[in-house]
């Protein structure tokens, strides 16, 4: 396991503009490895867009800016020089719907190593069972591996997802409200799984639960207006917040 | 990049597989090629759109002015001199006649499923109005004739006529007007309605008040997409209606034959002559405007209609 | 209160004044269809379909010939139409930049609207010329032993120049169906394979195309029907000549455009008329069922929602 100290991603100076909006404004904060940060924050403050400046995804958004820096294991991940394809393949994202592709249980983890080249059926049966039982959904599913993923129930295409994420090996994991439309069991397995899962990834969460994340987070940061308002262990961010408006949020003024 | 490929192992027992960098290579360049088809698709699928306009515009210019509109074709064959004032008196008379007969029944139909039907109902009427948008307009051409223009049997007996096409085209015109007019109706916010009627108004007074005004955008572009659809109509009209040179002086008998635009077109490029072929691009080009204003008049009620309703 | 309900049900009567028009309508279409064609039906019963030979002044009607030309026509109208249209939908949808999406698919759509006598005119003034100057040519020096590419007469005119202009018709419908299509597949979906290091081809073959393929089948559908009734641009090119096409460029007869030759010479007799009829049956019963399969497949992908470019002019 790998030092708890060392960080694997660092934002510096990030905005973020939409047309006119200016959604993120001059975020600054960093990653530790291995360690869980949530992102708070009411809806509408950017903390999704945040989140998706990570892996680039907002490519494909028409008229947006980018400037600043993000750097992942020191590099930044916009320089010109920097192969999408294999940045995505580093690290994993988990949406707020689970979105299963229209393909069966076994087809769905087994995307993302055929995407990136890998033909070998027995690495790839081995891969899917290992990264469903990861998920803890191998033995619900194991003998439906065929069966089309939209059969499963919304907690287990969750968790389907999850398994997908991990199956190429992404060093980051990012979750943009993985538990918002699960009912409260299926949300309690994914956190457990999230904290499991520190050991091997390191985790970005975006939440708007306080008590979800008071539950699972080693850092929390909170965004309001596009802003970074605080960004703290978890420990003094819930107990001991040094802004007004964080204080609020956690004690659910907003 | 490397570095950020070739993670170190997270866990004994998931093995790292390495960057196939040839793979994710090959990988982009065939979605290049799938790019380069699909402008070369768009590119070649367009093209007709283009050349038309400017075949036609290139073609007939030199008949582009307000002579040609405005006098009816004479000379030998028919239509070598003169212009194409026959064929556009007679789209209004066909516009007229056909929107008589579509535009009530389309509507009401169109209300009628929106506030009246039950789900049965609707389901059959919408599937009616669907297969007759769909019936090819060569047989509406022959249904027109024997309901409408022929002379023995049962019928209206019209005669190859201005009212006998017109009707023709009405039943193509009708089922488009309908499914527009439930789909605006459909559009309303809930609310509006029903909360006219939860305030006591009759659905008539609903109808009155609240519905035609908010669905007037969408009927109109009905109407407009009817027109444009009738306008390039030559198929029902060459069993229902005689070509005529001159200007009709009744709408039924022989006096009723109307000149349209379509037929026009259709006769002049038959003709091995190359006026009347030019003449025919200068129609094209008249009726290609016609529609195409027709076009922008429909995007504009639909951007008004966004506008307003929001 | 009684005046209240009394003027509603005086306005559904009105109403479904309307509605009863409607059904007429659609009802004296098929009545009349049938009624006419009766007496062909009865004297030549099924052997319509599959008789060769149309012999006004004997009274021998088969529609064999008309049936090969119709369906020759609309396969390869098809043939030529699907893979552009596909191009066009996936490029609309998935690779245009948004600025230019709106008026890419406005060009599209205005395509559908150009009438078919116009069509037809571009036709014979465009295609018919260069078949007859280029393509022809070519073929004949390079391809003249294999049967179905080869050229009779050399005059530009027949089944090739039809099934070309006529692809051109059907091509705004399919493409505007497949763009629909893809459109309705989720953008979450989407995002979930790009987020995982999957190209644009990636998406669209693993997963737009999964959920899209069946409104695009739809589309295709209702292109077929289309292609099937049209009658001017194909008048104007294929030649209008009663013989079974050996090849991709003989001439041939299309059974609408055989009644937009014929149809008012036909009246005269009853029996012609009557067999003239049938052949308008056969175009209607395709019509049918085309459509109701059609939209069945597409309000269950698209909703039935509305697409403009189903209502070209005809």
């Amino acid at each position: 396991m790998a030092e708890q100290n060392e960080i694997k991603a660092e934002v510096k100076n990030l905005n973020f503009y939409y047309g006119n909006y200016h959604l993120l404004k001059d975020i600054n904060l960093y990653f530790k490895k291995n360690s869980v940060c949530t992102l708070l924050g009411p809806s509408g403050c950017g903390k999704s867009t945040f989140l998706r400046t990570l892996n680039r995804m907002n490519d494909y958004t028409e008229g947006a800016k980018l400037t600043g820096e993000v750097l992942i294991d020191g590099k930044n991940i916009y320089k010109k020089s920097v192969d999408v394809v294999e940045l995505r393949r580093n690290i994993g994202m988990v949406f707020q719907n689970p979105n299963p592709f229209p393909k069966s249980v076994f087809d769905n983890v087994a995307f993302g190593l055929k995407i990136h080249g890998i033909k070998n059926r027995e690495f790839i049966t081995e891969r899917v069972e290992k990264c469903l039982k990861y998920a803890g959904l191998y033995d619900e599913v194991k003998d439906n591996l065929h069966k089309p993923a939209f059969s499963l129930s919304g907690g287990q295409q969750q968790r389907l997802c999850i398994a997908r994420a991990i199956a190429t090996n992404p060093s980051i994991l990012l979750m943009d409200e993985p538990t918002a439309y699960l009912d409260p069991a299926s949300a309690s397995i994914i956190l457990d799984l999230i904290t499991t899962f520190k050991k091997y990834y390191t985790i970005i969460i975006v939440s708007h639960n306080i008590q979800q994340a008071g539950r699972i987070s080693d850092y929390s940061g909170f965004f309001l207006d596009g802003e970074l308002i605080e960004f703290d262990e978890a420990g003094n961010f819930f107990t001991r917040p040094k802004d007004k408006r964080t204080e609020n949020f956690i004690t659910s003024r907003y | 990049m490397t570095e950020l490929a070739n993670i170190e192992k997270n866990d004994g027992s998931m093995p790292v597989f390495p960057v196939d960098r040839g793979y994710i290579k090959r990988k982009k360049f065939y979605n290049n090629i799938a790019v380069f088809f699909a402008v070369t698709a768009f590119v070649i699928g367009s093209f007709p759109v283009f050349h038309i306009i400017y075949e036609a515009v290139a073609v007939g210019h030199k008949y582009l002015n307000w002579r040609f509109i405005s006098t009816l074709p004479t000379g030998f064959p028919i239509g070598a001199s003169g212009g194409i004032l026959n064929a556009i008196t007679g789209d209004v008379y066909l516009i007229i006649i056909a929107s008589i007969l579509a535009v009530p029944i389309g509507i009401g139909t169109g209300l009628y499923l929106s506030l009246f039907g039950k789900k049965r109902t609707n389901s059959v009427l919408r599937l009616l109005n669907e297969l007759m948008i769909g019936i090819p307009s060569v047989v509406w051409g022959i249904v027109g004739f024997y309901v409408f223009s022929t002379n023995a049997g049962l019928g209206f007996h019209f005669g190859f006529s201005a009212l006998a096409g017109g009707f023709t085209l009405g039943f193509i015109m009708t089922p488009i007007i309908t499914l527009l007019t439930e789909q605006a109706v459909s559009q309303i916010p809930a609310g509006y309605i029903e909360g006219a009627l939860a305030m006591g108004a009759t659905k008539w007074q609903a109808t009155k008040s609240v519905i035609i005004k908010a669905a007037l955008g969408g009927i109109f572009t009905g109407i407009l997409l009817g027109i444009m659809n009738i306008v390039g109509q030559t198929a029902p009209l060459l069993f229902t209606n005689y070509y005529n040179t001159g200007m009709p002086t009744g709408v039924t008998g022989p006096g009723g034959a109307v000149g349209d635009m379509a037929m026009l077109i259709f006769i002049y490029i038959h003709e091995p002559s190359r006026i009347l072929h030019i003449k025919a691009e200068a129609a094209s080009v008249v009726l290609l405007l016609f529609i195409f204003v027709l076009d922008l008049g429909l995007r504009l009620i639909s951007y008004l209609t966004k506008r307003f309703l929001s | 209160m009684f005046n209240l309900k009394y003027k509603d049900d005086l306005y559904k009567l009105i109403l479904s004044v309307f509605v009863l028009s409607v059904i007429s309508v659609f009802l004296i279409a098929v009545i009349v269809i049938l009624f006419y064609s009766y007496p062909a039906i009865i004297r030549y019963g099924f052997s319509f379909l599959w008789v060769k030979a149309w012999n006004p002044p004997k009274e021998v009607f088969g529609a064999l010939t008309f049936l090969i030309g119709t369906f020759t026509v609309t396969f390869l109208a098809l043939l030529f139409a699907i893979p552009f249209s596909f191009g066009i939908g996936i490029f609309l949808q998935e690779y245009c930049p948004l600025f230019l999406r709106g008026i890419f698919t406005v060009i599209i759509e205005m395509m559908a609207g150009i009438p078919s006598v116009v069509f037809g005119v571009w036709g014979v003034l465009t295609i018919v010329p260069w078949l007859r100057q280029s393509v022809e040519p070519f073929f004949d020096r390079y391809f003249s032993g294999i049967p179905f590419l080869r050229v009779e007469e050399n005059i530009g005119y027949g089944i090739l120049a039809a099934s070309i202009v006529v692809a051109f018709m059907i091509l705004p419908i399919i493409s505007s169906i497949t763009k629909d299509s893809l459109a309705s597949v989720p953008k979450i979906a989407k995002d979930g394979a790009l987020a995982m290091g999957a190209t644009r081809l990636d998406v669209i073959k693993d997963v737009s195309m999964p959920y899209a393929l069946n409104g695009i089948y739809g589309g295709i559908i209702l292109g077929f029907g289309r292609a099937v009734g049209e009658t001017i641009a194909v008048v104007l090119l294929i030649g209008n000549q009663a013989v079974i096409p050996k090849s991709l460029f003989s001439v041939g007869y299309t059974i609408s455009s055989l009644l937009a030759n014929t149809f008012t010479f036909a009246v005269i007799s009853p029996i012609y008329a009557s067999a003239e009829v049938e052949l308008a049956l056969i175009l209607l019963a395709v019509s049918l069922i085309i459509n109701i399969v059609g939209r069945n497949i597409l309000n269950k992908v698209i909703g039935g929602r509305f697409n403009r470019s189903r209502f070209g002019g005809g």
